[in-house]
């Protein structure tokens, strides 16, 4: 009985803080001055044509389209004799809840924990759209779990996938929440918009909030800062930066990433040596993904294949015009200004990573998107538990042009990539300043 | 000869019956919330307890008996008010975010606490006994770190304990039995704060991760004597499982004044700790005036410990274990200012397996202890040593125990 009722409560929370997420809590705020929030059943929206009114929607849940309506769109509704139900009350209440219960030591932010219950509510509420699948598991016996939408989401059908992937470095918590607010959203307007509607049905949109489970949890319990995974080093040494251990110019050198297991860019043994980058690789090779988005912070950057070298890519061209199309869509949503360019020349050289090993893949366009803030003196790693929304919300449209763009773009092909001869992970290179911490220090 | 030997041959079998301890420990044994030195703490044992591998459950010396195995009481004088003191000493590895990834030490950091461990007072009467006790069995303070350079520095503090107040009732039973019963209100706190700071010529950064618990919980114990005759007796007691439930307070706030930026996530929710049963049984032996042998046996239930930590469950993998001890007391007579006194020379053994199954430690201890009862008046002083096997990291812990104990005979 009280498994119930936890999961009960922890239903409602997730239902408020999904209104919260998605900017529902301001037309909440905005329904009280104005009006209500009221839903009605999906056939008699259809039948009725409310679309055509002009009113707000909110969202659709449990069968039913939500809209916001003012005093004399009520009595308009009233006049069409469509029964609803006024759900402000409710759903304020619920709102409510959430923002008290929504606590611990992350806030707003998901732990682990958190986004299972949350991924397994969205995949009861949306049956049929939305599926869960763990594909890995950590060193820690944590699942590494996949939200899969589309129109047929317990199949898979021959669609072309498209990957947004979160939190491969434990400290960067908006880049859970980035791709999850972007499932949630999808799956709420799946019935309010066509955009959404159609991007649904002609792909397997794939999204891994949190690629390293046992880094965030470390991050959340002990140590805010940590950034790999937990993998204990034969050196004593803890993590892999698992975005130094993919295949694609792996340990190239030491320029790009650190042979030394107390770096914050350790590589790792070998390439995919971490449970967590052979479950993002055997997802994303698996099916015919066409694009991919490895979400970090901080920065406020756009990153294009190459890293592992200042070279550019064979369509780099292309990758730099889709770069160029999400920083401006970007930009226009609030004005927040992503820069972009090609990895290696617009933030510093890795080998490794995921970006490049995606588009190595199949020549798939791959991005990695550094979140806000810009810089250190506005939060580093740290956002306002505040700012979430409104982070997803600047990012909305480039997700949903991307997605856009691998469904009508079928793959080019498998780019040529030009490896310079040598040992690997032998560069004499001098190490030059990495992002992040510096190794473990001895104890005064 | 004969009873020289036997007290000796008891302390070598039970030593060789504990054999090397297949053991477990790292992270676990040192949670945030693992009480410093042990996992398996019951009661406060006394000096005498603990100069005698801390067995408890078959002789008792003063009230802090009932926190065990109250029944106890009836064999105590008819009144007896004591206190005791302590001074603990533990090496660590892995805790927090040293030797997990952050900090690396050379050693093993060692954490020390000193101060009172409890005092009561115990009166029997006829066939009713009984005793309240004040107590403060666990710590969770950890070595303070503080790690740095030119413009950096990263500090960490830890302290904690847990506080049990104790009301304990025995009633004399046919046979040779004796039942007792115990009431005990623990309530404890634990404060933990990490500060992170990293300056240079146009700002400072300031990461500071702060959490304070407290807690409160209600467990009841109750034990049962036997008392067979020829100085032989027995002793069962168990304690109830019960929730350290509380509420959590946290801050995490990234500053850098120079740009106003201040971002905090505040934090409030109930933590729970759910304790294990402990279930023992103990045999105590007064072969003659000067000689006397205890032995226990306890067993806890630390597979269904929990954690619950501001409102999400934390993965505690722990398994039931049996911690034992045994010990041997020999008592001098040593006339003093025309009076007869005794000093007591005490020695035993523990065996003291960790819960965490991450990887299996195990303590093995030697104590000792001696003292002096003259008149009305004793005073014991105990200490004991462990050595921990199974981490690879050769922990150790030490305690050393004083208690001065007032009597009032018949």
């Amino acid at each position: 009985m009280r498994v119930v009722t936890v999961r009960l409560a922890r239903a409602a929370a997730f239902v408020a803080a999904f209104a919260c997420a998605a900017g529902t809590w301001a037309v909440l705020e905005a329904a009280e001055e104005r009006g209500e929030i009221v839903s009605v059943a999906k056939r008699d929206f259809a039948a009725a044509r409310l679309g055509r009114r002009g009113l707000d929607l909110v969202m659709e849940k449990d069968g039913r389209i939500h809209l916001a309506v003012s005093p004399g769109e009520m009595a308009a509704l009233a006049a069409l004799q469509v029964p609803y139900a006024v759900e402000t009350p409710r759903l304020l209440h619920e709102a409510a809840r959430a923002l008290s219960a929504d606590g611990g030591l992350n806030g707003a932010y998901h732990s682990s924990l958190e986004l299972e219950t949350d991924l397994r509510i969205l995949e009861r509420d949306h049956p049929g759209l939305a599926s869960v699948r763990e594909i890995g598991e950590t060193l820690e016996k944590r699942k590494i779990l996949a939200l899969k939408i589309s129109d047929n989401a317990a199949a898979d059908e021959s669609e072309p996938a498209v990957l947004f992937v979160g939190c491969h470095h434990a400290r960067e918590w908006i880049s859970v929440e980035v791709p999850l607010l972007f499932g949630k959203y999808l799956l709420e307007h799946y019935g309010l918009s066509q955009e959404v509607r159609d991007l649904v049905d002609a792909s397997e949109i794939w999204i891994v909030p949190a690629a390293n489970p046992d880094g965030l949890e470390y991050s959340i319990h002990v140590y805010r800062y940590w950034r790999k995974n937990r993998r204990a080093n034969a050196d004593g040494t803890f993590g892999v930066d698992i975005n130094r251990n993919y295949g694609l110019a792996w340990g190239l050198d030491d320029l790009g990433s650190s042979g030394r297991p107390g770096s914050d860019v350790y590589r790792g043994t070998a390439p995919f040596s971490e449970p967590e980058t052979t479950a993002i690789r055997d997802l994303f090779a698996g099916r015919e993904s066409r694009a991919m988005i490895s979400f970090h912070s901080y920065s406020q950057v756009i990153l294009y294949p190459w890293g592992y070298t200042t070279g550019a890519a064979p369509a780099g061209a292309t990758l730099d015009a889709i770069a160029a199309a999400m920083s401006g869509l970007i930009e226009a949503v609030r004005g927040s200004v992503y820069t972009y360019g090609q990895a290696s020349r617009h933030l510093y050289v890795t080998n490794g990573d995921t970006a490049d090993w995606t588009y190595g893949l199949a020549g798939a366009p791959s991005f990695t998107i550094e979140l806000p803030p810009v810089d250190i003196d506005h939060g580093g790693f740290f956002n306002d538990q505040a700012a979430i929304s409104a982070i997803f919300e600047e990012n909305l449209p480039a997700m949903l042009y991307l997605t856009r763009y691998a469904v009508d773009h079928p793959l080019p092909g498998r780019p040529r990539v030009r490896l310079p001869k040598g040992r690997v992970g032998s560069s004499p290179v001098a190490r030059p300043k990495q992002p992040g911490r510096p190794a473990p220090r001895p104890l005064r | 000869m004969k009873r020289t030997f036997l007290p000796i041959a008891f302390l070598a079998g039970c030593l060789l019956l504990a054999g090397p301890a297949s053991a477990q420990l790292v992270l676990g044994q040192y949670e945030d919330e693992a009480p410093l030195g042990t996992w398996n703490l019951f009661g406060a044992p006394p000096a005498q307890a603990v100069g005698m591998g801390g067995a408890q459950f078959a002789r008792a010396s003063d009230a802090a008996a009932s926190l065990a195995n109250p029944a106890l009481l009836l064999t105590l004088p008819r009144l007896t008010a004591s206190v005791s003191g302590s001074y603990t000493i533990a090496s660590l590895f892995r805790f927090s975010f040293v030797n997990t990834g952050v900090v690396q030490s050379t050693g093993n950091p060692t954490a020390a606490v000193f101060g009172i461990d409890g005092g009561g007072v115990a009166v029997r009467r006829r066939n009713w006994a009984f005793a309240v006790v004040a107590a403060a069995p666990e710590s969770y303070g950890r070595p303070a770190i503080a790690v740095g350079s030119a413009g950096y520095d990263l500090t960490f503090e830890q302290t904690g304990y847990l506080r049990l107040w104790h009301a304990g009732v025995a009633r004399r039973l046919p046979a040779g039995w004796s039942l007792g019963l115990g009431v005990n209100y623990a309530a404890g706190r634990l404060d933990r704060t990490t500060v992170e700071r990293a300056a240079d010529s146009v700002r400072t950064v300031t990461i500071t991760d702060d959490r304070h618990e407290t807690y409160r919980g209600l467990a009841f114990n109750g034990g049962l004597t036997w008392n067979a005759g020829k100085g032989l007796t027995a002793g069962l007691v168990l304690r109830t499982p019960f929730i350290k439930k509380g509420t959590g307070r946290s801050l995490l706030r990234y500053e850098v004044p120079e740009a106003g930026t201040d971002i905090r996530i505040d934090a409030e929710a109930g933590n729970a700790y759910r304790q294990p049963w402990i279930v023992g049984a103990g045999l105590s032996w007064k072969m003659s005036d000067a000689w006397a042998l205890a032995a226990d046996a306890a067993w806890f239930g630390w597979s269904r410990y929990s954690v619950t930590y501001f409102e999400e469950p934390l993965a505690r993998t722990f398994r039931d274990i049996v911690r034992a001890g045994a010990g041997v007391e020999y008592l001098a007579p040593a006339p003093m200012f025309g009076r007869s006194a005794r000093i007591p020379f005490r020695l035993g053994f523990s065996y003291d397996p960790q819960p965490v199954t991450s990887v299996r430690s195990s303590y093995l201890g030697l104590t000792f202890g001696t003292g002096l009862a003259l008149g009305a008046l004793a005073v014991d002083v105990s200490g004991s040593f462990g050595q921990e096997r199974g981490s690879g990291r050769s922990l150790k812990s030490g305690r050393i125990v004083l208690t001065i104990r007032y009597v009032v005979q018949e």
